[in-house]
C-alpha cells in the first residue's frame, strides 16, 4: 500500500520534470524554431491591447489632479475623440507618410514632415508619430518624438511648438527652462525644458532635453481626458 | 552639473525600480503585522519626522553609501519632503510615464484587470521605489524590502484604494534583462521623469538642492549599463517588444 503510493508520487513527480525540462529546452535558442511552429510561448500575450491602454490612461489620469476644461484641444491637426484609425490611413495615404498599425488601436508613423500634419516647416520633421485609439475607434491619445537634433534645431522646433500651445492654452500650469539652444547644449537635467497642461478633458505636454543616447530631443504628448 | 546629475540619475532609477517591480517579486495576503521592513514603518509622518536627526547630514545610508551635502539645517530626505514627498514625486512620474504609449507597454500587468498573480500592482511599484529612493537619500527606509498595503499605511488611501496585499522588491537590475529596453526607449523614459521632476523643484514639500542632486546621483547613475538590453543600446524607441524578441 504504502510502497505503491511512493511509487505514484515519483512517477507525478518525474512527470513534472519532465514537463518542466521539456519548457525549458523549447525556449533553448535551438528549439526556438520549433517553439514558434508550435504556435510560441503563451507567456509571448504579454502586450498591449486597447483594453490594457485605457486602463493605463485612466491610471495615469485619476492622479492628475485638474479643475478647469480645454479652451482648445489641439492634437497635431486630428480631433482627440473624433479621429478613427480610418481617417489617419486616409490621411497617411493622401500625405504620402509611412504609418503602420503597430497592434491593435496603435498606429505609428515615421518620418513625417511638419506640412503633412498642417504645421509650420520650423517644427522639423517627425521622427515617430504615435495615435493611440480607445476601444471605441477614437483617437485619444498623440505623441511625437524628435531626436538627434543639435541644438539650434531643436530650440527652432521647440520654439515653434510650444508658441501656439500658449497662444491657445495659455500660460502652462507647470513649466521650466526657455527650451533655448543654449540650454539644450547643456548635458541632462540641465538641458530639461518643459511646459505641462492639465485640464479635465485634456492633457498637453511638451518636453526637450539633451538625452543620454539621442541627443537634443523633442517629445510632445497631447492626451483625451475625457470619458 | 549637479541637477543635472540628479535628475538623469532619478530617471535612471525610476526607469530601474518602476520596470524592475513591474516584472518581478511576489504577492502575498497582506500581514503587516510580520512585515517589519514593509513601508509602514516609513509612514508620511515618520519619514518627516525622522529626517530631522537620525539621517542627518554628513551620514552614510546603509544601501547607498549617500553622503548628505545639504545645508546644516535639514537632511537631503527631508528636502525631498520624506516618504510622504518622495512617493508624491514617484507617483507623479508613474502617471507620466503611464500616459506615454510606448512606456507604458512595460507595464503591461500593471495596467491589467486584475493584476496577473504574482506581479504587483502600480500602487505596490510606487511605494517600492519609494522605499528605495528614501533609502538613498538617508531616510529610515530600506531596499530590498517587503511593502506593505493597507488602509492605515503604507500607501494612501486614495493610492491604495484598500488592501494590496505585500510586495517583496526584489533586485531592480536583473530584472531588467527580459524587458529588453531600448536605448531610446530609455531616452524617453529619461525625458518624461526629469520634466516631471524638474518642474517639481521648489514646489510643495521639495526644498532640495543642486547639491542634494549631485548626492543622490552619486548612488543612482551608472544603471543605465544594467537597464538597457545590450543589443538594443542604439536601437529607437520602441514598445516592450514581447519576450520571444531577441
Amino acid at each position: 500500500m504504502r510502497s505503491n503510493l511512493v511509487r505514484r508520487l515519483a512517477i507525478a513527480a518525474t512527470a513534472v520534470g519532465v514537463a518542466i525540462a521539456a519548457i525549458g529546452v523549447a525556449h533553448a535558442p535551438f528549439a526556438r524554431s520549433l517553439l514558434m511552429s508550435m504556435g510560441g510561448c503563451p507567456m509571448a500575450g504579454a502586450r498591449m491591447t486597447p483594453v490594457e491602454s485605457e486602463s493605463a490612461r485612466r491610471i495615469a489620469l485619476s492622479a492628475i489632479p485638474a479643475s478647469v476644461s480645454a479652451p482648445a484641444r489641439p492634437a497635431l491637426g486630428f480631433s482627440l475623440d473624433v479621429t478613427t484609425p480610418v481617417d489617419v490611413r486616409a490621411w497617411a495615404d493622401r500625405e504620402r507618410v509611412d504609418c503602420k498599425q503597430s497592434r491593435e488601436g496603435l498606429i505609428k508613423c515615421a518620418d513625417v514632415r511638419p506640412e503633412a500634419l498642417g504645421l509650420p516647416a520650423a517644427e522639423g520633421r517627425i521622427d515617430e508619430l504615435s495615435l493611440e485609439f480607445n476601444g471605441q475607434a477614437r483617437l485619444v491619445n498623440t505623441t511625437t518624438y524628435r531626436s538627434h537634433l543639435n541644438p539650434e534645431a531643436a530650440a527652432t522646433a521647440a520654439h515653434a511648438i510650444v508658441g501656439p500651445l500658449v497662444d491657445q492654452l495659455g500660460p502652462a500650469e507647470k513649466h521650466a527652462g526657455d527650451f533655448a539652444a543654449a540650454k539644450l547644449a547643456a548635458s541632462g537635467a540641465e538641458s530639461i525644458s518643459t511646459v505641462m497642461y492639465r485640464f479635465t478633458d485634456y492633457v498637453a505636454d511638451v518636453t526637450a532635453m539633451n538625452t543620454p543616447s539621442g541627443g537634443p530631443a523633442i517629445l510632445e504628448h497631447y492626451m483625451s481626458a475625457r470619458d | 552639473m549637479n541637477k543635472n546629475r540628479l535628475i538623469v540619475g532619478l530617471g535612471t532609477a525610476f526607469g530601474a525600480a518602476l520596470a524592475a517591480a513591474a516584472c518581478s517579486s511576489s504577492s502575498s495576503p497582506s500581514n503587516p503585522a510580520t512585515e517589519p521592513d514593509s513601508g509602514g514603518t516609513s509612514s508620511s509622518s515618520s519619514g518627516g519626522g525622522s529626517s530631522s536627526s537620525s539621517s542627518g547630514g554628513g551620514s552614510s545610508s546603509s544601501s547607498g553609501g549617500v553622503t548628505d551635502a545639504g545645508d546644516a539645517g535639514s537632511t537631503l530626505y527631508s528636502r525631498l519632503g520624506g516618504h510622504a514627498g518622495i512617493r508624491g514625486a514617484v507617483d507623479a512620474v508613474v502617471a507620466q510615464e503611464l500616459m506615454n504609449t510606448d512606456i507604458a507597454s512595460y507595464f503591461f500587468n500593471q495596467v491589467a484587470t486584475p493584476v496577473p498573480a504574482g506581479h504587483p500592482t502600480a500602487e505596490q511599484i510606487e511605494e517600492c521605489f519609494t522605499d528605495f529612493l528614501g533609502s538613498a537619500a538617508g531616510g529610515p527606509e530600506t531596499y530590498p524590502t517587503t511593502v506593505v498595503t493597507t488602509d492605515a499605511g503604507t500607501v494612501t488611501a486614495s493610492d491604495a484604494g484598500g488592501d494590496a496585499g505585500t510586495f517583496l522588491c526584489r533586485d531592480m537590475m536583473v530584472i531588467h534583462q527580459p524587458l529588453k529596453i531600448s536605448g531610446g526607449t530609455f531616452d524617453e523614459f529619461i525625458m518624461i521623469a526629469g520634466g516631471v521632476l524638474t518642474s517639481a523643484m521648489g514646489t510643495g514639500p521639495y526644498t532640495y538642492t543642486t547639491a542634494d542632486i549631485g548626492t543622490v546621483a552619486g548612488v543612482l547613475t551608472g544603471a543605465r549599463s544594467a537597464i538597457v538590453d545590450t543589443n538594443q543600446a542604439d536601437a529607437a524607441l520602441q514598445p516592450f517588444p514581447g519576450p520571444d524578441a531577441q
